[in-house]
C-alpha cells in the first residue's frame, strides 16, 4: 500500500518535470528550428518538424547575402551591431570593475558616515523605471553631443552594471574574514600588499562572476540601447526590432538573429551557474 | 621619514574609505542628475517639438488624474504584475520542489531549467511572438492537435495581456524557482526530524514549518518580481508595443509614447514619477518585511 502510493507520487513528479522541461526547452528548440528553415518551410502550415535544414538564414543575417536573389532581406548590419554590443558592454563592465572593486572593498571593510545610505541609494536604482533615467539622458546627450556615441552609451550602461557590481562584490569581500588581513598586517605587509596577496586571490572568482553577470545584463539590455544609440552604434539586442516590421516575410531570419543574440548570454550563464542565485538577488540570497 | 610625507600618509590612511568609494559614487551620482531632471521637468510643459518648458505647477498631475488612458495604463500595469507574479511564484515553487526530489539527471534538469532567465527579455518576446502567430504559429497548431480552439494571442484585445504575462513568466519563472530551490536546500534539518518523530502530517509540516522558514526567500522573490513587473518595458514593447487598442498599454509604455512619439516630455515625466513613487513605496515596505523575516528566522 505504502509502496504503491510512493510509485504514484513518483510518476506524478516525473510528469511534472517533463512539463517543466517542455515549457523551458520547446521555445528554444522551436525558434532554432525556424532559424534553419527555408522561407517557404518557415511559413508552411502545418508547421514542419522534419525538413531539409539550411544555414542560409544565418548567412543572410551575418553576411547580408540575399536568398539566392529570390527573397528580400532587411539590410541590417548585424555584424556591426554585434561589435557595437561588444564595445559598449565590455566598456561598461571594465569601468564598473575598475571603480567598483575599491568601492566594494571600502563598503565591506570600513565604516564611514552615511555608508549604509550610500549603499542603499545604489541599490534603489535597481528599482527605478528605466525611462525616468533614459529620457533625460537622451535630452542631455543630444545637447552635449553624446547622443549615439560609444562614450555616452558606456556611461549609460555602467549606470546599470556599477551599482550591481558594487553591491555583489561587497558581499564577496565580507565573506573573507578580516582576521586574515590583520595577520598579514602583523607580518609586515603594507595595505596594498595585503589587498594584493590576501584579498585579491580569494575574491578573484567573485570578481569574475560579477564581471560576467554584468556583461550579461548589459548585453540583454534593450531600452538604453534602443533610445541612446544611432544606427552606427546600435547594440544587437535593440537592433532586433528592425526585423519586426517585416515579420511576415522574414521569420527565418528573425529567428536566426534571435538565436545569435541570445547565444552569448546563455553560454556565459552556464559558466557562472553557481553564482546565479546570488547574483540575481544582489547577494541577498547566498545560494 | 620627513614631516611632509608623514602627513600625506596620514591623510591617505584617514580617508582611505572615502577615497576608495568616491569614484564609484561620482559615476553613479550621474544617475541622480537625470533623475532629478525628470522630477523637476514633470512640473513643466516641456515639449521637444514645440520647444516649450514653462513651469505649470501640478498641471501635468491634474491632467493625469483626468486622463482615462492613464487609469487604463495603471489598471493594465497592476493586472500584468498580479498575473505574472502569481504564475512565477506558483510554478516556481512547484519547480523547486520537483527539482529537489533527487530524480535521475537532476543536475542537467536544473541547468536547463535556468536557461530562460538569461535570455534578453526583448529577444524572448520576439521568440514567443513567432510562436504565437495566429495563422502559421506553432502554438495554435499544437492546440488544434489536441482538439482545442486556437487563440489570437498577442493580436486579440482579450488575449494579449495574458499572452505577455506568459512571456514574462517564461523568462522569470526560473528566477523564482532557483531562489526557492536555494532556500529549500538551506533549510535546517533538526525541526523536520523533530516533526517526523512527532508524526506530524506533511501538509502541517509544510504550512507550519517550511513556509515560515522560507519567508525571507519568498519575500525576496516577491520584491524583485513585483518591482520588475511594475516597470516592465522590454517584453511588452517588443511583443505588442502596447496594443492592440491599449490592451497591454502599461504606464512605462504609455510614457514612452508620450515622450518619443508625441514629444510631450513633461507629461511623460509625470507618468514616470507616479510609477516610481508606487515602486519605491512598495519596495520600501517589502524590504522592511524581508529584514523582519530574516531576523525572525536567523536571529540577526
Amino acid at each position: 500500500m505504502d509502496g504503491e502510493r510512493l510509485t504514484l507520487g513518483k510518476v506524478l513528479s516525473a510528469v511534472g518535470l517533463v512539463i517543466i522541461m517542455l515549457w523551458t526547452i520547446f521555445p528554444l528548440y522551436w525558434v532554432f528550428n525556424m532559424s534553419i528553415q527555408t522561407p517557404i518551410d518557415v511559413i508552411s502550415y502545418p508547421p514542419k518538424f522534419v525538413f531539409d535544414p539550411t544555414l542560409e538564414n544565418y548567412s543572410v543575417v551575418l553576411l547580408g547575402k540575399s536568398w539566392l536573389g529570390k527573397y528580400e532581406t532587411v539590410q541590417t548590419d548585424f555584424p556591426r551591431y554585434f561589435l557595437n554590443s561588444l564595445i559598449v558592454c565590455s566598456g561598461a563592465v571594465i569601468l564598473s570593475m575598475l571603480v567598483g572593486v575599491p568601492a566594494a572593498y571600502s563598503l565591506a571593510r570600513y565604516n564611514f558616515r552615511g555608508k549604509e545610505n550610500f549603499a542603499f541609494t545604489l541599490l534603489s536604482f535597481r528599482f527605478a523605471p528605466g525611462l525616468i533615467v533614459i529620457i533625460p539622458l537622451f535630452v542631455i546627450f543630444r545637447r552635449i553631443g553624446f547622443y549615439g556615441t560609444y562614450y555616452g552609451m558606456i556611461f549609460a550602461y555602467q549606470l546599470l552594471t556599477l551599482p550591481f557590481s558594487v553591491w555583489l562584490m561587497r558581499g564577496f569581500f565580507e565573506d573573507i574574514p578580516p582576521e586574515l588581513e590583520y595577520a598579514a598586517r602583523i607580518d609586515g605587509y603594507s595595505w596594498w600588499g595585503v589587498f594584493r596577496k590576501i584579498d585579491l586571490p580569494l575574491i578573484a572568482p567573485g570578481i569574475a562572476a560579477t564581471g560576467i553577470l554584468s556583461f550579461i545584463f548589459a548585453w540583454n539590455e534593450f531600452l538604453f540601447g534602443y533610445i541612446l544609440s544611432s544606427d552606427a552604434t546600435r547594440p544587437v539586442t535593440p537592433s532586433l526590432m528592425g526585423f519586426i516590421s517585416y515579420e511576415q516575410v522574414l521569420w527565418g531570419q528573425m529567428a536566426a538573429a534571435a538565436i545569435i543574440t541570445l547565444l552569448p548570454s546563455v553560454i556565459l550563464a552556464i559558466f557562472i551557474q553557481r553564482y546565479l542565485v546570488r547574483g540575481l538577488t544582489f547577494g541577498a540570497v547566498k545560494g | 621619514m620627513s614631516v611632509e610625507s608623514r602627513s600625506r600618509q596620514s591623510f591617505w590612511s584617514k580617508n582611505i574609505a572615502w577615497l576608495l568609494f568616491m569614484p564609484a559614487f561620482i559615476l553613479t551620482a550621474g544617475i541622480l542628475i537625470p533623475f532629478g531632471y525628470s522630477v523637476v521637468m514633470s512640473f513643466t510643459d516641456f515639449n521637444l517639438t514645440a520647444g516649450t518648458s514653462n513651469f505649470i505647477g501640478f498641471g501635468n498631475y491634474i491632467k493625469l488624474a483626468k486622463d482615462p488612458e492613464f487609469w487604463n495604463a495603471l489598471k493594465v500595469t497592476i493586472l500584468f504584475t498580479i498575473g505574472a507574479v502569481a504564475i512565477e511564484v506558483g510554478a516556481g515553487f512547484a519547480s523547486a520542489y520537483l527539482l529537489n526530489l533527487g530524480m535521475r539527471g537532476q543536475k542537467i534538469w536544473r541547468t536547463l531549467f535556468l536557461l530562460p532567465v538569461m535570455l534578453p527579455p526583448a529577444v524572448a518576446a520576439i521568440m514567443w511572438k513567432l510562436m504565437m502567430a495566429p495563422i502559421q504559429g506553432v502554438f495554435n497548431y499544437l492546440l488544434q492537435l489536441v482538439g482545442l480552439p486556437g487563440s489570437q494571442w498577442l493580436g486579440g484585445s482579450s488575449s494579449a495581456l495574458f499572452s505577455v504575462i506568459l512571456i514574462d513568466a517564461y523568462v522569470f519563472m526560473p528566477f523564482a524557482g532557483m531562489i526557492f530551490l536555494a532556500g529549500v536546500q538551506n533549510l535546517p534539518k533538526e525541526p523536520y526530524e523533530a516533526a517526523a518523530v512527532d508524526g506530524v502530517s506533511s501538509w502541517f509540516t509544510f504550512r507550519r514549518l517550511t513556509i515560515p522558514l522560507l519567508k525571507p526567500v519568498i519575500l525576496i522573490v516577491l520584491l524583485f518580481r513585483i518591482m520588475d513587473c511594475l516597470k516592465q518595458f522590454d517584453i511588452i514593447y517588443a511583443a505588442t508595443k502596447g496594443g492592440p487598442a491599449s490592451a497591454t498599454m502599461t504606464i512605462s509604455v504609455q510614457a514612452y509614447y508620450h515622450s518619443f512619439r508625441w514629444t510631450n516630455m513633461g507629461y511623460a515625466f509625470a507618468h514616470l514619477v507616479i510609477l516610481w513613487a508606487i515602486v519605491y513605496a512598495l519596495s520600501y515596505f517589502l524590504v522592511g518585511q524581508w529584514r523582519k523575516a530574516v531576523s525572525e528566522v536567523h536571529g540577526y
